[in-house]
């Protein structure tokens, strides 16, 4: 697998991804004009999935790089979002 | 709407390794879950005094309570519990935290005299539905649970413009390959809803420890009575350091009914017991909704300090509630129950089928190390799973009922016989017949269960008078039946010619990678 699809790509989708995906699920529901519980009901809800789909959003990057790129700039902007607010 | 040819293959590879490495937990999980659905039922199964109808009022019950609880107040613990006698257990249960672990002892409603510890088949099999009592467990199967959302989402990625045709395309007559595909297909499409909510909320329920903290921390202020307030869940009372006597358990069950009549009223959860601040918690539960739990706080003056309606009164626990009870089936009755447990076995089914498959596409090519330990470990944890299980239900017959630190010595039985037959796999020459002697001995095993509870017990067999000892009897049997099935099946299947012996009839149209 690793031959066919690119290890950067696959190190992107097990590390870079998850945690951007996790940390835009902590960033989004943080900055949301909601009561609070629906910004914990939001963040729950949304973490597994969102997880799911940046692995997947990775995997099918056309490159490495590029799968790295979109994990550490939505990684980078969620952290942003959270220093900020 | 199709994926692109590219775009499959990446699933396709990012689903069967996600899938391998996960299947063995999945299958745990599952498999497990079956019997987690009736943790309760199981009670007068696993101890045979509870087979006996609640012998004492419940005023007296409560009278009890109310004396263990004084005796116990002194030693001011934390948190400690009762529950009264029920019909699934017709004795008083203490439960007490030490150790870093939860100890239950059990008291003689009628005697009051303090029975020690006893069996707990069904909720040890509740706990390692969830690997609990392995360390790490909880996380584990939370990951697991995670990958279980990914392999949903994947697995109907790829079955985009084709799913209706291979929804009923099952060709059992085909190469062995073409039948392990068209079971995991199969499977996975038509339990594809039950599988995202188990996944959602299992991942929920076992990653939250470490999820939850900065989702308060970022969205909540870092503020704890924010989140108590969102999860509709407060702190009880601090304690004050000074000594004072249990709450009037009496006077907290009447209020508890008299704030929530439609729920039954079981348990006493102490928090800080013998302090002054001393509150008693009485859960509630109401039977055929998603809703199902109440809950009222009592503080140790008598007075209602904390009321919670069934679902909570958040959006946070309207929507999670319901979630949970879809989880735990606590909605459901029997007959429910005994479909999610079917539904349950025929998702492991589908786990294993999926690990089959990419041993035949494997088998196809020449296996490599990886291959060869996946096959093994199959065999070992899954059909060694189902000879524990066997093995821990003729444990908890031959055991002598007062034997001391029971539940260890079954838990220890449950857990050397699975050890064994991983070890059996991954030292023993052929991975299907060594699942076949398991699912043989697990067979033989599971059939004997009601035989010698009936000798046990001096009764015939199937006559016990008992609806749950009914229900667990036709189950075993039911269960041994299947296994029984399954190594005549694997039998049948190594005789099939494999798949590099008949090419006839493809997978799938597209090519595919692996």
């Amino acid at each position: 697998m690793a031959h066919r699809h690119g290890a950067g790509r696959i190190a992107a989708a097990v590390t870079g991804a998850p945690v951007a995906a996790v940390l835009a699920s902590v960033a989004v529901p943080a900055v949301l004009p909601v009561a609070e519980d629906v910004r914990l009901l939001v963040a729950m809800l949304v973490v597994l999935p969102a997880v799911c789909t940046g692995v997947c959003l990775a995997l099918l990057a056309r490159s490495a790089p590029r799968a790295w790129v979109g994990s550490v700039l939505v990684a980078a902007v969620s952290v942003g979002v959270l220093v900020s607010k | 709407m199709k994926l692109s040819p590219r775009a499959y293959e990446v699933l396709w590879d990012a689903h069967a390794w996600a899938g391998v490495l996960s299947s063995l937990v999945l299958f745990v999980t599952f498999y497990l879950g079956a019997f987690a659905l009736f943790a309760e039922e199981l009670a007068p199964w696993q101890e045979p005094h509870f087979r006996a109808p609640v012998a004492v009022s419940e005023a007296r019950a409560v009278a009890l309570a109310q004396h263990f609880a004084e005796e116990e107040a002194p030693s001011r613990p934390v948190w400690f519990g009762i529950s009264l006698p029920t019909a699934e257990e017709p004795w008083l249960r203490l439960w007490r935290m030490a150790d870093g672990g939860l100890h239950m002892t059990w008291v003689d409603p009628v005697s009051g005299r303090r029975l020690g510890e006893r069996s707990d088949l069904g909720e040890f099999l509740n706990a390692m539905h969830f690997l609990e009592p392995l360390p790490g467990g909880q996380h584990v199967s939370g990951v697991a649970s995670a990958v279980l959302v990914l392999l949903v989402g994947t697995g109907l990625l790829l079955q985009l413009g084709r799913m209706v045709r291979e929804l009923v395309r099952f060709r059992p007559a085909s190469s062995r390959r073409v039948f392990w595909s068209d079971t995991h297909k199969v499977i996975g499409v038509v339990a594809a809803p039950f599988l995202l909510v188990f996944g959602l909320t299992g991942g929920i329920l076992w990653l939250d420890d470490w999820f939850e903290p900065a989702v308060v921390r970022t969205s909540m202020k870092d503020d704890p009575t924010a989140k108590a307030r969102a999860v509709d869940w407060p702190s009880p009372p601090a304690a004050s350091g000074r000594p004072a006597g249990a709450p009037d358990l009496a006077r907290a069950l009447a209020l508890a009914k008299q704030r929530f009549p439609a729920s039954a009223h079981d348990h006493f959860f102490f928090d800080h017991l013998g302090d002054e601040n001393g509150s008693v918690h009485l859960p509630g539960e109401q039977e055929g909704t998603l809703h199902a739990f109440t809950h009222v706080r009592v503080s140790r003056q008598g007075q209602l300090i904390w009321e919670r309606e069934a679902g909570g009164g958040t959006t946070y626990t309207r929507v999670m509630d319901p979630l949970f009870g879809l989880h735990f089936a606590t909605w459901a009755g029997f007959p429910a129950k005994v479909l999610y447990a079917l539904l349950a076995f025929l998702c492991a089914f589908g786990i294993l089928a999926g690990n089959l498959l990419w041993l035949e596409r494997r088998r196809a090519k020449s296996p490599n190390r990886f291959d060869v330990v996946l096959a093994r470990l199959t065999s070992g944890v899954c059909a060694g799973l189902a000879l524990a299980v066997a093995c821990l239900f003729v444990a908890n017959q031959v055991l002598p009922g007062g034997l001391a630190e029971r539940p260890r010595w079954e838990h220890g039985v449950f857990l050397a016989s699975w050890a064994a037959g991983v070890l059996g796999a991954l030292l023993g020459a052929d991975p299907a017949l060594h699942a076949r002697r398991l699912l043989l001995a697990a067979s033989g095993l599971l059939f004997t269960v009601p035989l010698l509870d009936s000798a046990l017990t001096l009764r015939l067999p199937f006559g016990s008078g008992s609806t749950h000892v009914l229900a667990t009897e036709v189950g075993l049997v039911a269960l041994a039946l299947l296994l029984l099935g399954a190594s005549i099946a694997i039998r049948r299947l190594q005789r099939a010619p494999s798949s590099a012996a008949r090419p006839a009839v493809s997978e799938t149209p597209e090519p595919l990678p692996g």
